[in-house]
């Protein structure tokens, strides 16, 4: 090997080491983001970091205490450090969410990004929920870009097009993940707007649907009763084969 | 690294994984020479291992606890995250918080009613996370409203106990630990305010323990959470955030604290439930290192139960996340979130064997 390879060699080597420490800076929240946040929970004086990256004993890549259960409704590590404040007890804020009578979205808790932070980012606010994405009741598209013609239609409203839900009523604050759930126009609480979290919900799905808030019927295996909610000539004109 | 002591629930635990000193220099130099140079070749693998023996500077003990039951449902009629258990007599009370009631089951686990605001229009929980009992009743608070519920044990509400109006600024009162003495007085923990309220049989206050905003040290709590009292009164908090368990007097004064917030041994992650026995053994169960840590009256370290294999982190639990603890004499129950109702054997500390003639600890 020449002293020009060498050299070549060894600026590649810095550059990658370079490369990957300046990633794993920037993959992880900073101080100064979580300060001031609800997620700041740390006395006068403390660091914002160690309530959540419990100190002395960091059990892999992310310094948090890990869940001892690898499987479970609490494995891997994100989801049991999450439940351990949103129980009720720190905070009632979000506790709906480990609901295990309920299915949630599909993930792979022992995966970074693929827990509570595949929407998620503890460290910052975002748009609400500390959501990792603009859009709020409607970042599913953020993941799901289908988007097509026979795609149901989000972000219009409900009312301009003459169609007032059978249950438009619903509780925000508290886990309602039944009926129709019509959304403000940036999609962080209720309003007239049809969004994905309309008929879908990723923490408290019916069982047996694609997250949906409405069940199948005992005579449907479709997602009839949900239509039917808002497109009510259709439960009358409809007729589905019984099970 | 000392050997494990003999676990109960697992009888043939795996060795601790330690690797030659040799070895761990070697790596060490690896590692640092690696992060210099901005080279990553050490496998991952090799690269834990080395870290996990080189963190840990004492093995956590397993403390000598015998697995009596584990109720993981009662019946057909499911709880949903229970968090706090109760006995009363031979009865236990189970608080289902998912299913805003509370469950009565006999002896042997079996469920023998359900009490809701169906049974009593007046026991409408929303979000209720401790009851406790003087040894007659129940008396169980809601986080989402400023009162102590006091239940019978066949499921009326005798009483409301409006808790006073002392939340500071706009923090509504938010209680989600409660003890009650043998005398009637209550202690409540409010979660909004960061402090303890200590209140007579009425709920007038007595005395707020805290600052009223986060605070640690003598001064006050982060957040105050499940609460219980020793045989002299004495009132164990625990302070979830901060990781650590404060004993006030009966009159609020702060007598010690132990604990602080790690997962080591004898640190705590997420403290969620005390209890105290009657030789002054203080259980602390600690939903995230999902296992009942314990300590002495002093507050030193004693061992932990439920980790498999305390020095694998991967090995297992046979919690998933304990919360509310209940004593009744050497039978501490665990209303676990997700596991369910689980009752441990813990004898009495050989060194104390008086302890087994004294009058149980009330709680």
């Amino acid at each position: 090997m020449t002293t020009r390879m060498r050299r070549v060699l060894a600026a590649m080597t810095l550059a990658l080491g370079a490369a990957l420490f300046g990633g794993a800076i920037t993959v992880l929240g900073k101080p100064a983001d979580v300060a001031g946040t609800r997620h700041d929970v740390a006395i006068q004086g403390a660091s914002p970091c160690t309530s959540c990256h419990i100190p002395s004993d960091p059990e892999g890549e992310a310094l948090w205490a890990g869940a001892p259960n690898k499987t479970g409704p609490l494995a891997g590590n994100m989801k049991a450090l999450c439940f351990s404040c949103h129980d009720g007890t720190v905070t009632a804020v979000g506790s709906y969410a480990f609901d295990p009578s309920r299915p949630e979205h599909v993930g792979d808790p022992g995966i970074k990004g693929e827990s509570c932070d595949r929407c998620h980012d503890p460290h910052r606010p975002g748009p609400g929920k500390f959501l990792k994405q603009q859009g709020a009741a409607g970042m599913c598209q953020e993941c799901h870009r289908r988007a097509g013609p026979a795609d149901h239609p989000v972000n219009v409203s409900a009312s301009a097009a003459g169609i007032t839900p059978a249950d438009k009523d619903w509780d925000a604050t508290h886990g309602d993940f039944t009926g129709t759930r019509l959304w403000n126009a940036e999609g962080t609480g209720p309003g007239d707007y049809v969004k994905c979290l309309t008929c879908h919900s990723p923490h408290g799905g019916q069982p047996g649907t694609a997250m949906s808030t409405v069940a199948f019927s005992g005579s449907h295996t479709s997602f009839l009763p949900l239509c039917a909610n808002c497109h009510s000539r259709w439960a009358a004109t409809t007729k589905e084969a019984p099970r | 690294m000392t050997s494990i002591a003999y676990d109960p629930y697992n009888p043939h635990p795996r060795p601790a994984r330690r690797l030659a000193p040799k070895f761990l220099l070697l790596a060490s130099l690896l590692i640092t020479g690696g992060a210099v140079a901005g080279v990553v070749f050490l496998p991952a693998e090799v690269s834990e291992e080395a870290h996990h023996t080189a963190v840990r500077g004492v093995s956590d003990l397993v403390y000598p606890a015998a697995l009596v039951a584990h109720v993981s449902q009662p019946g057909e009629s499911q709880w949903l995250l229970p968090a706090a258990v109760v006995t009363v007599d031979d009865t236990t009370f189970v608080l289902d918080t998912g299913n805003n009631r509370i469950l009565k089951l006999d002896v042997d686990g079996r469920l023998v009613a359900k009490f809701d605001s169906a049974t009593d229009s007046r026991l409408g929980l929303r979000q209720a996370v401790a009851m406790a009992t003087d040894g007659r009743k129940l008396f169980v608070v809601d986080s989402s409203a400023p009162m102590v519920l006091v239940v019978g044990t066949s499921g009326r509400v005798e009483k409301a106990i409006p808790l006073p109006s002392v939340a500071l600024a706009d923090k509504p009162l938010r209680p989600i630990g409660i003890a009650v003495s043998p005398d009637g007085k209550i202690a409540v923990s409010d979660a909004n305010n960061h402090r303890v309220l200590l209140l007579d049989g009425e709920g007038r206050l007595l005395k707020a323990v805290g600052i009223g905003a986060r605070a640690g040290g003598t001064e006050g709590f982060n957040v105050p959470g499940n609460l219980a009292l020793d045989g002299a009164g004495n009132i164990y908090v625990v302070d979830i955030l901060n990781g650590r368990v404060v004993q006030l007097s009966p009159g609020g004064d702060v007598i010690r604290q132990f604990g602080q917030l790690g997962d080591t041994a004898g640190m705590l992650a997420r403290p969620k439930g005390v209890a105290v026995d009657a030789a002054g053994r203080v259980f602390v169960s600690d939903g995230l290192k999902a296992a009942i840590e314990v300590f002495s009256p002093a507050g030193t370290y004693l061992g932990a139960v439920g980790r498999r294999d305390p020095d694998d982190p991967a090995a297992g639990s046979l919690f998933v996340a304990p919360a509310g603890l209940w004593l009744s004499g050497d039978r501490l129950q665990v209303a676990d979130r997700f596991a369910g109702l689980v009752t441990l054997k813990v004898p009495g500390p050989v060194q104390q064997a008086k302890a087994a003639t004294t009058p149980a600890a009330s709680h």
